[in-house]
């Protein structure tokens, strides 16, 4: 009973690390333009994005 | 503190995950283009590495290894037969986690990754090293060198070999043998060049 409860918990926990991008998603933790001054250049769709040099910021899969 | 370094050493020129196991070979070849590209994968891999191997050596010690859980009164209870799904958990979440922070706190870094970060979820040489760490039976200071040093190693071999791939671009290679043909040949001699190190002790 011990071996079954025991598997059965590790395996939930390992469903929820595997799942956690969805449960962080939306959560103050990701995404966010916060830059390190005005030498990095920011993405579209960032607020103060006119001040410093503006990056193409390609979507991801097109390297 | 020798075996420290002396298990740093063999991960890197010895055991090299790409060199002498050959993991990590559909990235290793794909992605070796340009050393620009293979610089950015190989910080990723040394990362994920360096992290997931250690944790995953304190989560099968402490937890999933027969005996591991004698300070609850189950001494007797062994989930070692769990320990690739938790393997390949902590790397899944690991990766997931690093991809959120480098979003949120190093943009210009996060985008230069871009799709190589996701990929080395999938990348087996990162869970080859936690297997080799399960295997080699390493204790925690072990598994903070061998994660460093096999992530290290991976990423030296890929950018060599990026360096290579854009230097062969000016010579005169036969037809038959141009684009993987060449890429396989160059490999091999790479792999045997680190064979050489081998009778170094460390």
């Amino acid at each position: 009973m011990a071996l079954f409860l025991g598997t059965l918990i590790i395996v939930i926990l390992c469903c929820l690390a595997m799942g956690i991008g969805l449960l962080l998603h939306g959560k103050p933790l990701a995404g966010g333009c916060r830059g390190g001054g005005s030498a990095i250049a920011r993405c579209a769709g960032c607020p103060h994005r006119e001040h410093g040099e503006q990056a193409e910021c390609p979507n991801r899969g097109e390297h | 503190m020798d075996d420290f370094f002396g298990v740093f050493f063999r991960a890197v020129f010895l055991e090299n995950l790409a060199l002498a196991y050959f993991l990590g070979m559909c990235t290793f070849l794909a992605v070796s283009k340009q050393v620009k590209t293979t610089i950015g994968l190989g910080v990723a891999v040394i990362v994920v590495q360096a992290l997931s191997v250690p944790l995953n050596n304190l989560i099968y010690n402490g937890l999933l290894r027969q005996g591991a859980l004698a300070w609850a009164g189950l001494g007797e209870l062994d989930f070692s037969y769990l320990g690739l799904l938790s393997q390949i958990a902590v790397i899944a979440a690991m990766v997931q986690v690093l991809e959120i922070m480098l979003h949120r706190f190093f943009p210009a870094l996060y985008h230069a990754l871009g799709i190589f970060l996701p990929l080395i979820t999938v990348n087996c040489a990162i869970l080859g090293g936690s297997l080799f760490m399960v295997q080699r039976d390493y204790g925690f200071v072990e598994s903070i060198s061998y994660g460093l040093g096999s992530g290290f190693g991976w990423a030296l071999a890929i950018v060599a070999l990026g360096g290579l791939r854009e230097k062969m671009r000016y010579s005169d290679i036969p037809a038959g043998l141009q684009g993987l043909g060449i890429t396989f040949i160059t490999s091999g001699l790479l792999a045997l060049g680190f064979m050489g190190i081998a009778g170094i002790k460390f």
